[in-house]
């Protein structure tokens, strides 16, 4: 309980930290939301008029407070006029979309990951090993908007089976999400077999394999389990990679999520809803890597015995 | 036993995340919020970025002002020429320098079928100037004196003093009269009323906007039942999108690297005719070696605006000869369109005072441009040209926010611009003419962003504003196209084609050279040959 409050702890100040930082580098970024509302022939006391109205005459960390405060009482609204919409509304709105892109791409990305890491290693310098290798640089090195425009391009254009873009068919996650999954695959691909090349050495290993248990049964059940806690590590440090990588995916496959929320905030200036979803993606990255810890407690019990010391 | 003990042992080693995918899968749809099928006569638009509003009265971007643009059509249109031409309005007439008559056409209807009379003529115009809106459009309409509607067909427009170019901003969309409150309070903007050919049906998400033919549009319901109109910020996606029978048009959202492949896709036709957006390079005059005439010449000489258009534009464009565009009436006779020629670029740069260095270059110039990936190729390309000359170049892509701000604040050497279809020659004034340098005396509105002053231009470009006929009008601005082409305080680059990309079961579509959506307006679905079913 006490690691747990210590933890929740941090991670408030964390985002704290983070609505401080992307507020500071906001005021620094060029570009004036009120110059591109209101376009080349605003008149100077317009500008300043509405500068007025959405509070950007006021010292940074007034602006900031102000922020806090109506994020608090649930009454923050995105900055610019003519529509000034509830960002919580917008958030719960497009927020969910990203959460199940992610769920997905991380779903993918072990199904894919999991089995391919464990058949390397227990075939390790063969072919199956090697093939491995070869399709982990690609998912490596190839960029996602070049991973998704090739899957659209095969999925919806030729074979036509699915969605080229957008969220209104119950199968338009797929593609974004098989998109965002192969690139995590491939780095998680490779850890997996790192680690169960560790544990396959190991003497207890050993000891099954001089009892005659069978090489499925050793490889899938004692040696995986046993490798799974730096998997988690890394799974968990790349939940971050995927809500980051979202922005790319979103844009490409016309997906209405967070990241696509946050390019249009970004490119109108729209303070309010920058710093929002910016929140938003910090407490979610912070919370899985919270619930990353407490599965590694879970999983290791030494860990477990450390965190009640 | 064993085989019994392997079976068993197989459930357990299944992997731990089956039953959570097959949870995902089955959640998915309703997480993924699937809306209801859209009608199956929809035809969709592609656009590359959401309208901000559909009120004309507030909108700023060419998609905002061409969707809004088939809901409420204005008293004039502008033709394929530049001319303001009768559209809600059956005729006007100027009855001295300061007045117009315009009669409407008999029976206008609203989409909701209410009346459109001269009353909500005059309340649009009046709530353009009310601080109540706070339209960023207020600008152009601070010439209007009084506007009056004399009975339900006419209306009287007064101006402060003579304004020529005013007759262009009569294109203004019309709106109810009832309707015409501040937008926050009847939500205007996301649900409009007008007597164009479509009208709203609903706004669901900021990605689609479904539209529907209005029975009550003056001159018939468009053959296209119900048009929607679905953002895709990709450009790659947008092609596939067209390619995969997703979409069914895209105007001027493909550029030419992408139109070149599509043109060879069956199922789809790419459609051109010469557009009047214009693509330049502007100089800051105040620069120690762009205020030299002879270093903005040479720099004009050192690029091949032929081969830029065959190679980068892939001959979707043609070479400029002027910042108005061929099709404006303004435009006049065709002016030279000089190809490349170095050794010139060289002998001025020379003569100007700039010998090249120990490291073979003169100077370097630094070129803003637009993160845009095909204008980053052209700035690219016109780098090394200028290089060859002794030139050297740093290429300054910025991101929208960052590249408008320095525009407007003048920061800048060289940018890399283009100008949206040009409908009214004032522009010129706005561009050129001194008064239209950013200052607090005009607060900080204007275009000439360059920085360039020349007393006789500024002379001419003013006397055009108030010519009573069009004739003189034309006679002005072809001195003013003169007096540019000398001193390149622009260098014109090539004019872009207004280039429609359709599926080939779309029909009677014609790109405007505007690159407005009205041909939406007469384009039909029809099933090609070979394809009935």
């Amino acid at each position: 309980m006490k690691f747990l409050l210590g933890r929740l702890g941090k991670l408030g100040l964390s985002a704290l930290g983070a609505t401080l930082l992307v507020s500071v580098f906001l005021d620094l970024l060029p570009g004036d939301p009120v110059e591109i509302l209101l376009g080349e022939q605003a008149q100077s006391v317009d500008v300043a008029a509405l500068r007025h109205q959405i509070g950007l005459d006021r010292p940074l960390p007034e602006q900031v407070w102000f922020f806090l405060r109506d994020l608090a009482t649930g009454e923050l609204r995105t900055s610019l006029p003519p529509f000034q919409e509830r960002v919580a509304a917008r958030l719960a709105e497009v927020a969910p979309r990203t959460g199940l892109l992610a769920l997905a791409a991380l779903l993918f990305a072990v199904c894919l990951a999991l089995p391919l890491g464990v058949l390397a290693a227990s075939s390790r310098d063969g072919p199956l090993d090697r093939l491995s290798a070869i399709l982990a640089v690609a998912g490596i090195s190839m960029p996602s908007f070049l991973v998704g425009h090739l899957l659209i391009l095969f999925f919806g254009v030729r074979l036509g089976l699915l969605p080229v873009a957008g969220d209104d068919q119950a199968t338009s996650f797929l593609l974004p999400a098989l998109t965002l999954g192969l690139g995590l695959s491939a780095s998680l691909s490779r850890v997996t077999r790192a680690s169960m090349l560790e544990v396959l050495r190991e003497d207890y290993i050993l000891a099954a394999r001089a009892r005659g248990v069978p090489e499925r049964r050793i490889v899938w059940r004692h040696a995986l389990k046993n490798a799974l806690l730096p998997i988690l590590t890394v799974l968990g440090l790349q939940a971050g990679a995927v809500l980051t990588g979202s922005v790319v995916v979103e844009k490409v496959f016309n997906w209405p999520g967070l990241g696509t929320f946050l390019l249009t905030a970004i490119q109108k200036r729209d303070y309010n809803a920058v710093r929002a979803a910016v929140l938003v993606f910090t407490l979610t990255y912070l919370v899985v890597n919270l619930a990353t810890d407490i599965a590694y407690a879970l999983a290791d019990p030494r860990v477990r015995r450390a965190a009640a010391r | 036993m064993v085989g019994r003990a392997e079976r068993g042992g197989g459930n357990r080693y299944a992997l731990p995340v089956t039953r959570p995918a097959i949870a995902l899968l089955l959640l998915a749809p309703s997480l993924g919020c699937p809306r209801p099928a859209w009608p199956a006569d929809t035809v969709v638009l592609l656009v590359e970025s959401p309208p901000e509003t559909l009120d004309r009265r507030l909108a700023l971007s060419a998609v905002a002002e061409n969707v809004a643009g088939l809901l409420e059509p204005g008293l004039l249109r502008i033709a394929d020429d530049g001319r303001p031409v009768p559209d809600l309005a059956e005729s006007y007439e100027q009855t001295d320098p300061i007045t117009y008559l315009f009669t409407l056409r008999r029976g206008l209807r609203f989409s909701d079928g209410s009346p459109l009379v001269a009353a909500d003529v005059a309340a649009t115009f009046e709530s353009l100037l009310s601080p109540r809106l706070a339209s960023p459009l207020a600008a152009k309409f601070s010439a209007l004196s009084k506007v009056e509607a004399l009975d339900d067909l006419h209306v009287r427009v007064r101006l402060r003093a003579p304004l020529a170019p005013f007759l262009a901003e009569m294109t203004m969309g019309i709106v109810p009269a009832r309707r015409q409150a501040a937008p926050g309070e009847t939500g205007f903007g996301r649900r409009p009323a007008g007597a164009g050919p479509f009208r709203f049906v609903s706004w669901p998400d900021e990605e689609h906007l479904l539209l529907q033919a209005n029975p009550n549009y003056y001159a018939g319901a468009p053959p296209i039942r119900h048009l929607l109109v679905e953002t895709v910020r990709d450009e790659t996606t947008r092609a596939l999108a067209l390619e995969s029978g997703h979409a069914d048009i895209a105007v001027n959202a493909i550029s030419p690297p992408l139109l070149a492949r599509l043109a060879s896709v069956p199922g789809i036709a790419v459609l051109r005719r010469p557009g009047a957006g214009t693509a330049y390079l502007m100089f800051r005059m105040d620069d120690p070696r762009l205020s030299h005439r002879k270093v903005r010449e040479a720099i004009a000489c050192a690029i091949d605006r032929q081969a830029l258009v065959r190679y980068k534009l892939l001959g979707y464009g043609e070479v400029a000869d002027s910042l108005l565009p061929p099709q404006s009436w303004a435009h006049g006779p065709p002016r030279p369109r000089p190809g490349r020629d170095l050794a010139r670029a060289q002998a001025l740069l020379d003569e100007a005072g700039f010998p090249r260095g120990p490291d073979g270059f003169r100077f370097t110039l630094g070129l803003k441009t637009s993160t845009d990936r095909f204008r980053r190729s052209v700035a690219a390309a016109i780098a090394q040209e200028l290089s060859e000359a002794g030139i050297r170049v740093r290429q300054e892509p910025l991101e929208f926010g960052t590249f408008f701000s320095d525009i407007q604040r003048g920061e800048f050497q060289i940018a890399a611009m283009k100008w949206v279809p040009i409908l009214e020659p004032d522009l010129l004034y706005w561009v050129f003419d001194s008064a239209s340098i950013p200052a607090a005396a005009n607060g900080f509105t204007g275009f000439d962003r360059e920085g360039y002053r020349d007393p006789v231009l500024d002379g001419i470009l003013e006397a055009a504003r108030t010519a009573p006929t069009r004739r003189e009008r034309a006679a002005d601005y072809a001195r003013a196209q003169d007096i540019l082409a000398r001193d390149l305080p622009y260098f014109v680059l090539w004019y872009e084609d207004s280039v429609a990309v359709v599926r080939d079961d779309i029909e009677g579509f014609r790109p405007s050279p505007f690159g407005f959506f009205d041909g939406l307006a007469t384009a039909r679905r029809v099933v090609p040959p070979g394809r009935e079913r």
